[in-house]
């Protein structure tokens, strides 16, 4: 398994998630001052940590057994599943693209009829710890499968939260033109084909190309995606 | 009662179909030994297509 490969899901199921903390953590910082958005954050990245280092380092530990992939693979396939179908749901049409422009303006109107500090402490802190709960998840699975690969997984993780925060605090604007779907898209891609290899390695099912079939899958995913999206798409109204 | 719903919600989003689906492909793939070994893994590599085309399906929450 190449460390290129989990490190690269990690780096953006991290960077699409970091991209609707930075709309909050930016119309906390906008609203109530960057010191107060940035504390939370960071108690927030502070909090995410704790979570990797105490379950993370023990999994790897464990060395890649077959239990293990057992329970993180299915893990992983029902993540896939469901960061994909949102991504075909809004290429079809079926639910409204994720607007950061829009989320924007709603916080800041609530934070300003607000004014507490504590409010925004505690809304840039939710923000970034709810959104990066689940790429801390995912790095902790990853070093129950691939204990070797901990560090690709941890590396891609925070480089895509420290770009997209950084990019945030300097543009000063939310990243409206992300393409987001495109990006949840591949990533449950991933997600999926990662959790299919874990899964029948668990059972005992022999891959016809070994951890080489992990490019099948992502063919035969990223296929059935497009295909679904067609099926699922609503027709235009003449 | 409500922490059980947002653990359902955090691991399947949700769905129905995508737990359901998963659970049959792990099922015939352990109760199924006496198939051809590349039959089997292309058989719950199908299994989990279809989950993900139902799920796919599904009403949205």
């Amino acid at each position: 398994m190449n460390g290129w490969l989990l490190g690269g899901t990690t780096f953006l199921a991290s960077a699409v998630e970091m991209v609707e903390a930075a709309t909050i953590v930016l119309a906390v910082g906008i609203t109530q001052g960057w010191r107060t958005a940035l504390t939370g954050a960071a108690w927030a990245f502070a909090a995410l940590a704790v979570i990797i280092v105490a379950f993370g380092p023990v999994l790897a530990r464990q060395g890649a057994i077959t239990w293990l992939e057992l329970i993180v693979g299915p893990f992983m396939i029902l993540f896939g599943i469901t960061w994909l179908r949102k991504a075909i749901w809004r290429a079809a049409g079926r639910k409204a693209m994720h607007d950061e422009q829009a989320i924007f303006d709603k916080e800041v109107a609530m934070l300003r009829a607000a004014r507490d500090k504590r409010v925004g402490f505690a809304t840039s802190f939710q923000g970034v710890f709810v959104e990066g709960l689940e790429v801390a998840v995912i790095v902790v699975t990853f070093a129950a499968t691939r204990p070797a690969l901990l560090g690709w997984s941890i590396w891609g993780a925070v480089a895509a939260a420290l770009i997209v925060i950084a990019a945030a605090i300097a543009l000063r604007a939310p990243f409206a033109r992300v393409p987001e779907n495109a990006i949840k898209a591949v990533v449950g891609v991933m997600l999926l084909s990662l959790g299919t290899l874990w899964t029948g390695e668990g059972l005992g099912l022999q891959w016809w190309a070994g951890d080489a079939t992990l490019f099948w899958f992502v063919a035969i995913y990223a296929a059935s995606a497009t295909l679904l999206t067609f099926v699922e798409r609503k027709p235009v109204a003449a | 009662m409500k922490v059980v719903h947002e653990i359902y919600d955090f691991v399947a989003g949700g769905s129905i179909a995508a737990p359901v689906g998963l659970a049959i492909a792990i099922l015939t793939a352990v109760f199924a030994p006496h198939l051809d070994p590349t039959v089997r893994a292309a058989t719950f590599v199908a299994i989990v297509v279809l989950t993900l085309a139902a799920a796919t399906r599904e009403k949205i929450a």
